[in-house]
C-alpha cells in the first residue's frame, strides 16, 4: 500500500485507500504503520496529516479544523487556536471555504495525505451533504489523498447514489490464515520466554491445531492475543475459568455494541451469537418471530455495520456473526447455551494442546462426539457441498480452501474436501496432517470422505478403479489404498492386495516423516495391519509395517502387539517383522518399554546396540513404578506385549545377547510386579494352547534359568495331558480377567472362554 | 494532440484523481469536444465512474490558444446564490487587476445593497436578484473577452446533481430560472461556452422539473455527447501503461483479456489491473477471477443500483422497463426491437418510451433496430440478481 500511495502522490495523482476489517482485525495497527512509513517516504515531497482516533466531527468545518490541527504548525500564520476561533465565527459555507484556504496555504503547493480512522463514523457524523462538499473539495484540490479505515464497505463508499461511490480502493484485511495465527502465537511465545510452546506450535501438527482454535475463536490478531495467555491450561476447569475471564473482558464491549443496535436488529444479533452454523433468512425470521422481509431489512443493516456477514449459497443467504468472540461472551452469560459453547471451545483447546480428548471424563467425551456431528444436518453445510465440488472439479483448489476456511463447520465432507484441495495445491504434509488432527474418532469418516471426493473428481466408482486410473493426489491415493485393503479383505478379493501395497509404497516410501506419522495414525486407526495378519497376509502386513513410522501412539502399540501375537501363533513372525523395521521401532523413543522389548524379541535384531539392551531393566523399573500394579491394571496394549514377551521367553532359544539381562531382570522383579509377569505367562500359555501350536517347548521350557521358571510357578501349573496337543493350566481369578481382555484384543473370546472354563474345572 | 502517448507506466488508481498526462484513451473525445466548442456549448453525460471528470481535466489541459478555462465542481453548491457567488469569484480572478471591468455587476451590487466590497466576495442576493446579477456578470465578461479577443469556457462538473439537489430542497423555481438564464447567456454571449456534465441523466432532472410545471427545453442549444466506454484501440495503451505501473509485463494475451473482461470500462480496467498487483505471472484466469470478485457484493461497482434506480426514477414505467431488461438479459446477443415487443406481448405505446428511457440511462445500447445491454457484465449480474 505504501509504495502505491507514494507512487501516486509523487506522480501528481490523488489516491483514496480504504482498509476494511472488523474489530480486532488490526486496522489501527496497520494504519499506524502506514502513516509512519508514509511520513518517512514522502518527507519533503508531501505532508501527511493523521487525524485523531475516535473522531466524531460535528460538521465538515469541524473535520477541516481537525485537519488543520494535524498539520505542522505554520509559524507565519500565527496561533492556530486563534485562527480556529475566528473561523468558528463565520457561517458554515464560508468557514468551510476559509478552512480549505488555510489548509492550502499551509501545504504551500505540496500534496497532502490525510490519515483517518473509522471513516464510516466520520462520514456519518458529517452527513451526506458534508460528504458531497468534501468530495467537491477533493475534486477541486486534486492532490489531497486519503488513507482510511472502516469496519465495512458501508453504503457511503459503495452505493451509486452516494457522493463517494467508487472513490476508495477497498482493501479487506482478511482474517489471518492458520499460518498467520501461528506466526503471531509463536512470536508471542518467544517474547514471553515460552520456547516449548513455540516449538510445539512450529510443527505441522501445531499448525493444524491452531486451525482448530482459529475456527472457534476467530482468526484476527486480537483473538490470538486474547487467547495466548491461556494456552497453558490443560485442565478443563482451568479452561472454563479462562473462558470466564475472557467473557468478563469482552462483555462491556459487546454490551455497548448491542446497545447501539435498533430494537429489531438486537434479537437477530443475539440469535446469531448463539449459533455456530449460519442460519438462513427464513430460519432467522422464524426464530425471532418476524417476517422474512423485515428480517432481511435488519440483516442488511447489520451487514452494512459489519456486525454480521452473509454468504450466498444457491438462492439462499446464510448469516453469521462476524466476531466469534461475541459467541463466547454471549454463551458464558447464558447457562442454557454455555455447555455447548464450552464443549466446542474445549474441543478446539484439547486438539490445540495435542491432547487426546479421551483424557476428559467419559460423559464429556460423549457430548463432544455428539457435538462434532451435530452440524451434519444443517441446510448450510448441505448447500456448501455442491458449489465446492464444482470448484474442485474446475481445479480451483485455492478458492475451495479460501471458501472452507471461512466456515466454522466441522462437517466431515467439507473437512475431506479441504484435505483434497490442500493435497493439490499445498505441501502434501498439510493434507496428511489434517487427516488426523480432528481426533482419531473422525479418521475413518475423513478417509472415506477424501476417497469419495477423489472418486468424484476422477469419475471413478470404487477405490480399485480410482487407483488403476493413476489419477489423484498422494493423500487421495493413500486413502484409496487404505480403503481398498479393507474392501479386498471383506470381499475376499486377495488378488488386488499386492498391487495396493505397491501403491502405498509408492506414496509413502519417499515421503517425509510428517506424512508417514499421519499415515501411521490412519493405518492403525483402521486396524489395517491387524486385518491383514488376521487374514494371513503376513508378508503384505510386513511390507506395510515397514512403511509406518514408530510414533508414540497407544493405537500403534496395540496394533503391533496384536499383529505380533497373531503372527507368533502362525509362526510367521519373521515375515511380518523384518529386522530393520522391528529394530527401528524398538529404537524409537516414543514407544513404551514393553512394546520396545517385545519388538526387540520378535525381530531378534542382533544389530541392536548393547546400550539399548542395557537400558531395558531401568526402563521396566520406571514403567512399573508408574503403574499401579496393586489395584490398577495394565493398558491393553502393554498387557498383550507382556504376554507376548513371556511367550517368547519360554519358547526358548535365540534370546541371544539379551538372555542374561532378561534373566537378571525377571529375577529382580519385586513380588507385587512378579504377579503381572506370572499372570501374563499363564495367559500366554493359554494362547499357546488356543493357537494350536506344538506344546513341547513348554514342557521342555528350559532355555531360561530354572530359577526364573520356578519363580513364576511354571512347573506347577502346567499339566501335560495324555493328549500331547492339549495342556491345562490353572488360572486364578485375576488371571482369568487378564485372559478375557487378552482374548478380546485378539478377537478370540469364544475359543478362550471354552478353554478358560476347562482350566477352571481342572483347578 | 496528446502528450500522453509516450507514457510508459502509470500506477493504477481506481477512483482517484489523475493528472492530465496520465489520462489515456480520451484524446479523440477531447479533440471532438474542442471542435464543437468552437461552435456551441457541450454537455457530457455518462454514468458515474466512466471518466467525465478526467475528460474535463483533459479539456482544460488542452485548451487551444485564445481560450480561458474555468473549472468547477458544482456538487458542493446548495443554491443559485452560491452559484452566482462562485462565478463572481471566477470573474474577479479572470479580470484581476482590471479595475474598470465588471462595471455592470458593481453597479448592480450598488443598487441592491448600497455598497460593494471587492475583497469580500460574500453575496447576499434576495429573491431572484441573483439572476439579474448573473446576467450582468456574463455581460461584463462578454464585453471584457471581446476587448481581449479571447473566449471563455466554463467546465461545470456535476451540474445535473446540483440542479437535482436544488429541486429536492424545494428550490425548483430557482433551478428552472437558472437553467433558462444559462441558456439565454449562451444565446447572447458568443464568446462564452459551457461544458456541462452530470452523472444523473439530464432527462431525469428535466422530468423532475416538468412535474413542477416546467415547460422549456434548457439545453436544446447544446451539443450532447456521452462519455463512452473505451474502444479496444484506446484502451490498449492505458492497460499497457497500468500493467507497467505494477511491474507486470503487458503481454498481448493479458492486455486483451483485461480489455475484453472490462468491456472498455475505465474504472473496471483500473480495478482489474490494481488487483493484479504483485502477480507477475498474471493470466487470463486471474483477470476473470478479479472481475468476478469485483462484481460480488459488497461491490464497489454497486450494480444493484441498476435495479434500484428504476424504482426511484421510472414511476409507472418501472414494470415495462423490468420486463424489457429481463427479456434482454436472457438474450446475450440482444434482440431486434420487433422481436422484443412480440416476445413481451407489450403494447408498443408502453414499451417504446420505456426502451427510450433505458437507452438514455445507459442500460441499453441501440444499434439500428437492435437492442442489447450496454455492458455484458451488467447483463450477467442482472440475470443472477433477478434469478433469471
Amino acid at each position: 500500500m505504501v509504495s502505491s500511495i507514494v507512487a501516486a502522490v509523487t506522480t501528481g495523482q490523488a489516491r483514496f485507500d480504504l482498509v476494511l476489517g472488523p474489530r480486532g482485525a488490526g486496522k489501527s495497527h496497520l494504519l499506524g504503520l502506514i502513516e509512519g512509513r508514509l511520513r518517512k517516504a514522502l518527507e519533503g515531497s508531501a505532508l501527511v496529516a493523521g487525524l485523531p482516533e475516535e473522531l466524531h466531527p460535528s460538521s465538515l468545518v469541524h473535520l477541516l479544523a481537525e485537519l488543520l490541527r494535524a498539520l505542522p504548525a505554520d509559524p507565519e500564520a500565527g496561533l492556530l487556536a486563534r485562527q480556529l476561533a475566528i473561523l468558528a465565527e463565520y457561517p458554515p459555507a464560508e468557514a468551510r471555504d476559509r478552512a480549505v484556504g488555510m489548509i492550502r496555504a499551509q501545504l504551500r503547493g505540496l500534496p497532502l495525505v490525510i490519515i483517518i480512522e473509522n471513516l464510516e463514523i466520520v462520514f456519518a457524523a458529517i452527513g451526506r451533504e458534508g460528504q458531497h462538499q468534501l468530495r467537491s473539495i477533493l475534486q477541486t484540490e486534486r492532490n489531497w489523498s486519503i488513507v482510511a479505515t472502516s469496519r465495512s464497505l458501508s453504503p457511503a463508499f459503495s452505493k451509486e447514489s452516494e457522493p463517494f461511490y467508487g472513490t476508495f480502493i477497498p482493501r479487506t484485511l482478511e482474517p489471518l490464515s492458520a499460518e498467520g495465527c501461528r506466526a503471531q502465537l509463536v512470536r508471542l511465545a518467544h517474547a514471553s520466554g515460552r520456547q516449548e510452546l513455540a516449538r510445539e506450535l512450529d510443527t505441522p501438527v501445531g499448525l493444524a491445531r491452531v486451525q482448530t482454535l482459529r475456527h472457534v475463536l476467530g482468526s484476527y490478531p486480537r483473538a490470538m492475543a486474547f487467547i495466548f495467555p491461556h494456552l497453558h491450561h490443560d485442565e478443563p476447569e482451568m479452561v472454563e475459568r479462562a473462558l470466564h475471564e475472557l467473557a468478563e473482558e469482552l462483555t462491556p464491549y459487546f454490551q455497548e455494541q448491542m446497545g447501539r443496535l435498533s430494537p429489531g436488529q438486537r434479537p437477530i444479533a443475539e440469535l446469531l451469537a448463539e449459533h455456530w452454523t449460519p442460519p438462513s433468512v427464513s430460519e432467522i425470521a422464524r426464530a425471532t418471530f418476524n417476517t422474512p422481509a423485515t428480517t432481511s431489512t435488519h440483516l442488511k443493516h447489520l451487514r452494512a455495520d459489519a456486525i454480521v456477514r452473509s454468504e450466498k449459497l444457491g438462492r439462499e443467504h446464510f448469516y453469521e456473526i462476524v466476531d466469534p468472540m461475541f459467541r463466547i461472551a454471549r454463551a458464558m452469560k447464558r447457562n442454557e447455551i454455555r455447555a455447548t459453547t464450552f464443549l466446542r471451545v474445549l474441543q478446539g483447546w484439547y486438539e490445540f494442546r495435542g491432547m487426546d480428548t479421551s483424557l476428559l471424563p467419559a460423559k464429556m467425551q460423549g457430548e463432544l462426539r455428539e457435538l462434532a456431528f451435530s452440524d451434519l444436518e444443517g441446510q448450510y453445510a448441505h448447500e456448501r457441498i455442491e458449489p465446492l465440488l464444482r470448484k474442485l472439479k474446475r481445479r480451483r483448489f485455492r478458492q475451495v480452501l479460501d471458501d472452507i476456511d471461512k466456515i466454522d463447520v466441522r462437517h466431515p465432507t467439507l473437512a475431506a474436501m479441504r484435505i483434497v484441495a490442500l493435497s493439490y495445491c499445498g505441501p502434501e504434509e498439510k493434507a496428511f496432517v489434517e487427516l488426523t488432527t480432528a481426533g482419531s474418532s473422525r479418521i475413518p469418516i475423513l478417509v472415506s470422505g477424501v476417497l469419495a471426493t477423489e472418486q468424484v473428481l476422477a469419475g471413478c466408482k470404487d477405490p480399485f478403479e480410482f487407483l488403476a486410473s493413476g489419477q489423484g493426489s498422494s493423500v487421495g491415493r493413500f486413502a484409496a489404498a487404505v480403503m481398498a485393503i479393507g474392501a479386498a479383505l471383506d470381499n475376499d478379493e486377495r488378488s488386488s492386495l499386492a498391487g495396493v501395497i505397491v501403491i502405498l509404497e509408492q506414496v509413502l516410501r519417499s515421503s517425509s516423516a510428517v506424512v508417514r506419522n499421519s499415515a501411521t495414525e490412519v493405518v492403525v486407526k483402521l486396524a489395517v495391519p491387524f486385518n491383514l495378519v488376521r487374514t494371513h497376509e503376513y508378508e503384505l502386513c510386513g511390507r506395510l509395517i515397514e512403511l509406518l513410522q514408530p510414533i508414540g501412539s497407544a493405537a500403534l502399540s496395540i496394533n503391533l502387539a496384536q499383529v505380533a501375537v497373531q503372527a507368533w501363533a502362525a509362526d510367521r513372525i519373521a515375515d511380518v517383522f523384518r529386522r530393520r523395521s522391528g529394530g527401528a521401532y524398538a529404537l524409537s523413543r516414543d514407544l513404551g518399554a514393553l512394546a520396545k522389548l517385545g519388538l526387540l524379541l520378535v525381530t531378534q535384531d542382533e544389530d541392536v546396540p548393547q546400550s539399548v539392551v542395557e537400558e531395558i531393566p531401568a526402563a521396566f523399573e520406571a514403567f512399573f513404578a508408574q503403574t499401579d500394579v496393586v489395584s490398577g491394571k495394565l493398558d491393553i496394549g502393554d498387557q498383550v506385549w507382556l504376554i507376548l514377551i513371556m511367550l517368547l521367553i519360554i519358547q526358548g532359544p535365540s534370546l541371544g545377547a539379551m538372555q542374561p539381562t532378561l534373566e537378571q531382570m525377571l529375577l529382580a522383579q519385586p513380588a507385587e510386579v512378579r504377579v503381572w509377569w506370572a499372570s501374563s505367562l499363564h495367559a500366554g500359555i493359554l494362547h499357546w494352547i488356543a493357537a494350536g501350536r506344538d506344546l513341547s517347548p513348554i514342557a521342555a521350557a528350559r532355555s531360561l534359568d530354572n530359577r526364573v521358571l520356578v519363580s513364576f510357578g511354571i512347573t506347577s501349573t502346567i499339566v501335560a495331558s495324555s493328549n500331547p496337543d492339549v495342556a491345562y493350566i490353572r488360572l486364578a481369578a485375576p488371571e482369568r480377567a487378564i485372559v478375557r481382555e487378552f482374548a478380546a484384543a485378539l478377537g478370540l473370546e469364544e475359543r478362550y472362554a471354552a478353554l478358560s472354563e476347562l482350566s477352571c474345572d481342572e483347578a | 494532440m496528446s502528450d500522453s502517448t509516450d507514457v510508459v507506466a502509470i500506477s493504477p488508481n481506481p477512483g482517484g484523481a489523475l493528472p492530465p498526462g496520465q489520462i489515456l484513451g480520451r484524446d479523440s473525445l477531447v479533440e471532438r469536444s474542442w471542435r464543437h466548442l468552437e461552435q456551441q456549448s457541450v454537455a457530457l453525460f455518462s454514468p458515474r465512474r466512466v471518466g467525465k471528470t478526467s475528460v474535463l481535466r483533459l479539456l482544460e489541459h488542452h485548451a487551444p490558444p485564445g481560450w480561458q478555462v474555468r473549472v468547477h465542481d458544482l456538487e458542493r453548491l446548495d443554491s443559485a446564490q452560491a452559484f452566482a457567488q462562485l462565478l463572481y469569484v471566477d470573474a474577479l480572478e479572470l479580470l484581476s487587476g482590471r479595475s474598470k471591468a465588471l462595471a455592470r455587476v458593481k453597479g448592480f451590487l450598488q443598487r441592491v445593497s448600497g455598497s460593494v466590497e471587492l475583497s469580500n466576495v460574500k453575496l447576499t442576493l434576495a429573491d431572484d436578484n441573483w439572476r439579474r446579477f448573473l446576467d450582468s456578470l456574463f455581460d461584463d465578461l462578454e464585453e471584457e473577452l471581446g476587448q481581449r479577443n479571447e473566449r471563455l469556457v466554463f467546465l461545470w462538473d456535476e451540474l445535473t446533481l446540483f440542479i437535482g439537489d436544488m429541486t429536492l430542497r424545494g428550490q425548483e423555481r430557482d433551478a428552472m430560472v437558472l437553467l433558462d438564464t444559462l441558456r439565454a447567456v449562451r444565446q447572447r454571449c458568443s464568446r462564452i461556452r459551457m461544458v456541462l456534465t452530470g452523472s444523473i441523466g439530464f432527462h431525469l432532472i428535466k422530468r423532475q422539473l416538468d412535474e413542477k410545471g416546467y415547460r422549456n427545453q434548457p439545453i436544446n442549444d447544446v451539443r450532447i455527447e456521452s462519455v463512452p466506454m473505451l474502444e479496444p484501440s484506446d484502451a490498449r495503451p492505458l492497460v499497457e501503461a497500468l500493467l507497467r505501473g505494477i511491474s507486470v509485463e503487458p503481454q498481448a494475451a493479458l492486455v486483451d483479456a483485461i480489455i475484453a473482461h472490462s468491456e472498455g470500462h475505465p474504472f473496471v480496467i483500473q480495478h482489474l489491473v490494481e488487483s493484479l498487483r504483485g502477480k507477475h505471472d498474471a493470466s487470463e484466469d486471474d483477470v476473470a477471477a478479479s472481475l468476478s470478485s469485483l462484481l460480488s457484493p459488497p461491490s464497489v461497482l454497486d450494480l444493484g443500483h441498476y435495479a434500484s434506480r428504476l424504482s426511484k426514477y421510472y414511476g409507472e414505467r418501472e414494470a415495462p422497463a423490468l420486463a424489457i431488461l429481463d427479456a434482454l438479459a436472457r438474450s446475450p446477443g440482444g434482440m431486434e426491437v420487433d422481436e422484443l415487443l412480440e416476445h413481451l406481448a407489450m403494447d408498443r405505446a408502453i414499451a417504446v418510451p420505456a426502451i427510450q428511457a433505458l437507452r438514455d440511462d445507459d442500460y441499453l445500447l441501440q444499434r439500428g433496430r437492435h437492442l442489447r445491454f450496454a455492458l455484458d457484465f451488467v447483463r450477467r449480474y442482472w440475470c443472477e440478481d433477478r434469478m433469471l
